[in-house]
């Protein structure tokens, strides 16, 4: 790792208005994103894992600025993007694309293949026909699709090489960061690690840094050097992922990885099981946000949100049993 | 096989669509004995669903039609039933959860009377009697405050709720077999472990059987005895549960045991590649000679593309409809 | 076959609206005899060899007349969809765009355009600069701008919330790009759709207003010119309002089941 994180995240908030009235004020706030700083090195995969809900996308689409924050700062390559305005913002798009969970969606229905994968060139440079095309047809071989994918349209492919396109497309101009939502979630198990493997082997030959986003912990295991795991819109904990399989001491982080159902008969489980539901982000609990579904709890954690304190080397917790003790 | 509750004989399907006829479900035949639970396992669009559909004559009648195949329960033909019969049949001795509780659930009834509903059909309790019963199953499968929750719309309710609610009306009746169909798949780990619990606990005590479908072999492992695995619209193995997990017998299993990511990869399996299986899901719309996987198979020989393989037995309690077994004596 | 031809109501509709078209091309070269030229000899004669759909009161030759009228009908489908669209779209994609102030005011102000009765707004229009065929046009194109102006905006609105517009944005595509590589042709089948409705109307509209007698002015043939020409002649002469009565029946139909078709065919998954 070196010294300087290409991406730089302190402090996101991202907060959604509920609707009141058509002309009133905002009734609520959906606190989607609460505070959330983390770095991401050059060559790194950084995951961030979580239940369905707890402001993943959000996180993802604000570091984009597909979304606006709500507060604090954002620095790709050292530069803070928060305060660009459009036109420069737009310029920085070169060096961070994204991938989408549902290729069938994030794909144009009425583009032909080789538009779609050129987009981001045509966005920055004029660039004629004929080196488009090239351009087009050197990305498809790249992902693994043949050369007549070109004049085909998204609806002629199977979900796997509509991802494929989807991943050409990030690929185009050679960005330093990927950020992939949930890039294999839509897809077959059998095609899954197709495409697990592909987005690997790119990793190498393209060299960039990723941000994946998942809910499937031996996806984000699988593929990430480092995770996150939120909840409620906060990061609870964070490790090296070889770290991850092993040690976890958030109770969160525990009950996680003991409900993801083991592919062995042998090692029969008995997931920790959470009581209740996550509570709502609307309405998020005082103190710490998953003391009301921890078996652990006490006093202070009804009071005082804990804040993630390092506990190892590139081990950080936020959990009040963790200031020294473990689970 | 004749404690089998259920029995599905070379249930063959075809849908008509704007492609042609469609094969959904080809040929394909597995049982579940008393008590026991069966994984059905395979990847979207294999015809898991329309297997179980079949079972309670739920298939789409203006398309799809059952061309030939025989599904005994309890010794009985349920392809002889008429509707009223089958219609008496459903969410009573068999009955079925889906995996989008909020497509199956009506929205404009509370939660309350839509369990009660099949105990009024079905058994005939009165009005009081039925939603009493309702409401300690709201109470069996833990939705705290039943009472209240009675009187909601399934909106009201969280989607692991929507779940619950849904497995209570399929237990109202005390059904001998219970159909889950990708239970879990629309719900968060957390709660899908709170859920394959609750399943797991009714079916011990009301020693019904499951078949239990899914594409997460994780859930496989934990949940089920024995293991149907399909592949485009055919069954490419049936063993026991941890025979598929020790020696998964057609490269189509063993592709996919070894393609999906662990929490702990076996020690053999470098962690940053995973063994694929190459190409992709054939389209069932095109008729395929020989077997439906060859395109995809590692081990591809000559008969693989011209003749369709028949399930062969490879040991004791474990069949493979693949050719490397097809000499009987169980070895590739 | 091409895939398209398949659909039922998209051949049919080709076919009636090809006759139509066919028509009025050809009777810019050649019609049987001249549409406006009185043969005071052989007035309100019943169809025959030489007349075959008959003759007028001034022994006007109703065929060529109709032909000649399928161009005015035409050409009035034509400039009011043109109209009505290129307005609809551009205060539709401004409206669904920038959204707010101006959302609100283009819809109230296309609501107000559309409680206006399209008749009145004719009337009106005849009554400040005269009847004429160009006036009717006007009046009906203008009545069309809020139409298309709220489908515009209503799809526009969807295409904008759907991923692969995000996606463009993160591609780093400028707005101008995403509207007219991803919005415009996204847009455009329902348009078409829409186009081809509205010129049936507009076919119907300008029968009815030169009916009225605020439309196509004398001795120029119309179709609901030449029906209100007929109705004095009705028990002697039935031809004379029957031919121009089915022509505009066959040219709604065509137009209706051509939107029909192309609905039905534009799924994308036919492309
Ligand atoms: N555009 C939006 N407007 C209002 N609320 C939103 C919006 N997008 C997301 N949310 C809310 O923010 C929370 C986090 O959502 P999301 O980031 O999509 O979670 P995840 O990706 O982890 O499933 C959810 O409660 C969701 O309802
Ligand atoms: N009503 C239907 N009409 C046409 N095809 C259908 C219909 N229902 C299912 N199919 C087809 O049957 C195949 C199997 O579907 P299904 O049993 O739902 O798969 P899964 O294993 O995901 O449950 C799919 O290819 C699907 O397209
Ligand atoms: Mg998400
Ligand atoms: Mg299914």
């Amino acid at each position: 790792m070196s010294q300087q994180p290409i991406l730089d995240v302190q402090d996101i908030v991202k907060y959604f208005p509920v609707a009141g009235g058509l002309w009133s004020k905002p009734k609520a706030w959906i606190k989607a994103v609460d505070g959330i700083s983390f770095q991401v090195y050059k060559g790194e995969s950084f995951g961030l894992v979580g239940e369905s809900g707890c402001g993943k996308t959000t996180l993802g689409r604000t570091i984009l600025r597909l979304i606006e924050p709500t507060s604090g700062s954002i620095k790709l390559n050292g530069r803070e993007i928060t305060r660009l305005n459009q036109r420069e913002m737009r310029a920085l798009r070169r060096d961070v694309q994204m991938i989408f969970q549902d290729p069938q969606a994030s794909l144009d229905p009425r583009m032909k293949v080789a538009s779609i994968v050129t987009e981001p060139l045509r966005a920055f440079q004029k660039t004629g026909r004929q080196q488009l095309r090239d351009r087009a047809l050197n990305l498809l071989e790249k992902v693994g699709l043949k050369a007549d994918a070109l004049d085909k349209y998204p609806h002629a492919f199977s979900g796997g090489e509509r991802q494929r396109i989807g991943i050409a497309r990030a690929l185009c101009l050679n960005p330093s960061l990927i950020v992939a939502d949930e890039p294999v979630s839509a897809l077959d198990m059998s095609i899954q690690a197709q495409v697990l493997n592909l987005l690997g082997d790119l990793k190498t030959s393209f060299d960039f840094s990723s941000l994946i986003i998942s809910h499937d912990l031996s996806v984000i295991n699988h593929m990430c050097d480092r995770i996150a795991v939120m909840y409620l819109g906060v990061i609870v904990e964070m490790a090296p992922s070889n770290m991850f399989g092993r040690i976890q001491r958030h109770p969160y982080t525990a009950a996680l990885v003991s409900a993801v159902p083991t592919p062995d008969p042998h090692k029969k489980q008995s997931p920790i099981t959470l009581e209740g539901e996550i509570p709502s982000p609307v309405n998020p609990p005082p103190g710490c946000l998953f003391h009301t579904r921890c078996t652990y709890c006490f006093e202070h954690c009804r009071v005082e949100r804990p804040t993630l304190v390092e506990i190892q080397a590139g081990h950080t917790v936020a959990c009040w049993l963790n200031n020294g003790r473990g689970l | 096989m004749s404690s089998a509750l259920l029995e599905i004989q070379d249930l063959t399907v075809s849908f008509q669509t704007s492609q042609g006829v469609r094969r959904a479900v080809e040929q394909v035949s597995l049982y579940i004995e008393e008590g026991e639970t069966l994984g059905l396992v395979g990847e979207s669009g294999c015809g898991k669903s329309v297997t179980a559909l079949s079972v309670l004559g739920l298939v789409d009648r203006s398309t799809g039609l059952i061309e030939s195949g025989r599904i005994l329960f309890k010794g009985k033909n349920l392809l002889d039933l008429n509707t009223e019969a089958l219609r008496r049949l459903r969410g009573n001795a068999i009955s079925m959860v889906f995996q989008e509780p909020m497509t199956s659930l009506n929205p404009v009834l509370p939660v309350g009377r839509q369990i009660a509903e099949p105990l009024m059909t079905h058994q005939g309790l009165s009005k009081i009697e039925a939603y009493a019963s309702a409401m300690t199953w709201l109470e069996r499968v833990k939705i705290p405050m039943a009472r209240k929750r009675m009187q909601e719309y399934p909106h009201q309710l969280s989607g692991g709720m929507r779940q619950r609610v849904m497995i209570a009306m399929a237990m109202v009746c005390s059904p001998s077999l219970l159909m889950a169909d990708e239970p879990t798949t629309a719900l968060d780990v957390s709660t899908q472990a709170q859920i394959l619990h609750l399943i797991e606990k009714l079916k011990a005590d009301l020693k019904m059987s499951v078949l239990f479908i899914t594409h997460d072999l994780g859930i496989v492992a934990q949940t089920a005895k024995r293991v149907v695995v399909m592949y485009a619209g055919q069954v490419v193995e049936a063993a026991s549960v941890t025979d598929i997990f020790d020696r998964p017998a057609h490269p189509y299993t063993r592709g996919l045991l070894r393609s999906i990511p662990r929490m702990q990869p076996p020690t053999d399996v470098p962690k940053k590649r995973l063994q694929e299986i190459k190409g992709t899901l054939p389209s069932l719309d095109i008729i395929i000679p020989g077997c439906r996987f060859a395109d995809r198979c590692p081990e591809v020989f000559e008969p693989c593309r011209q003749k369709k393989p028949d399930l062969s037995p490879v040991q004791a309690g474990q069949q493979a409809r693949c050719w490397l077994y097809a000499d009987g004596s169980g070895k590739p | 076959m091409n895939k398209h031809l398949k659909n039922i109501n998209f051949r049919c509709g080709l076919v009636l609206t090809a006759v139509v078209v066919l028509a009025a091309a050809v009777s810019f070269f050649w019609t049987p005899y001249d549409a406006n030229r009185m043969d005071p000899g052989h007035r309100l004669e019943a169809p025959s060899f030489y007349h075959l759909l008959g003759t007028d009161q001034y022994g006007r030759d109703i065929l060529s007349r109709v032909m000649v009228g399928a161009v005015n009908s035409i050409f009035v489908g034509l400039a009011t969809v043109v109209i009505g669209m290129v307005a609809g779209v551009v205060l539709g994609l401004i409206a669904a765009y920038i959204g707010k102030w101006a959302d609100e005011s283009i819809m109230r102000l296309s609501d107000l355009l559309f409680g206006f009765p399209a008749v009145l707004t004719a009337i009106l229009i005849s009554a400040i600069w005269g009847p004429s065929i160009s006036n009717v046009m006007v009046a009906i194109g203008i009545f069309y701008i809020p139409v298309f102006t709220r489908l515009t905006r209503a799809v526009a609105l969807g295409i904008w919330g759907r991923e692969f517009i995000e996606a463009a944005r993160a591609s780093g595509a400028s707005e101008w790009a995403i509207t007219f590589r991803h919005v415009l042709p996204n847009l455009l089948s329902p348009l078409i759709i829409q186009a081809t409705i509205q010129f049936a109307v507009a076919v119907l509209a300008e029968a009815g207003l030169s009916y009225l007698g605020l439309g196509t002015q004398p001795p120029h043939a119309s179709w609901g010119r030449m029906l209100y020409e007929a109705q004095t002649f009705m028990e002697i002469s039935p031809w004379m309002c029957i031919f121009p009565g089915l022509a505009i029946a066959w040219t709604v139909l065509g137009f209706n089941l051509l939107g029909d078709g192309i609905r039905d065919n534009l799924d994308p998954y036919m492309l």
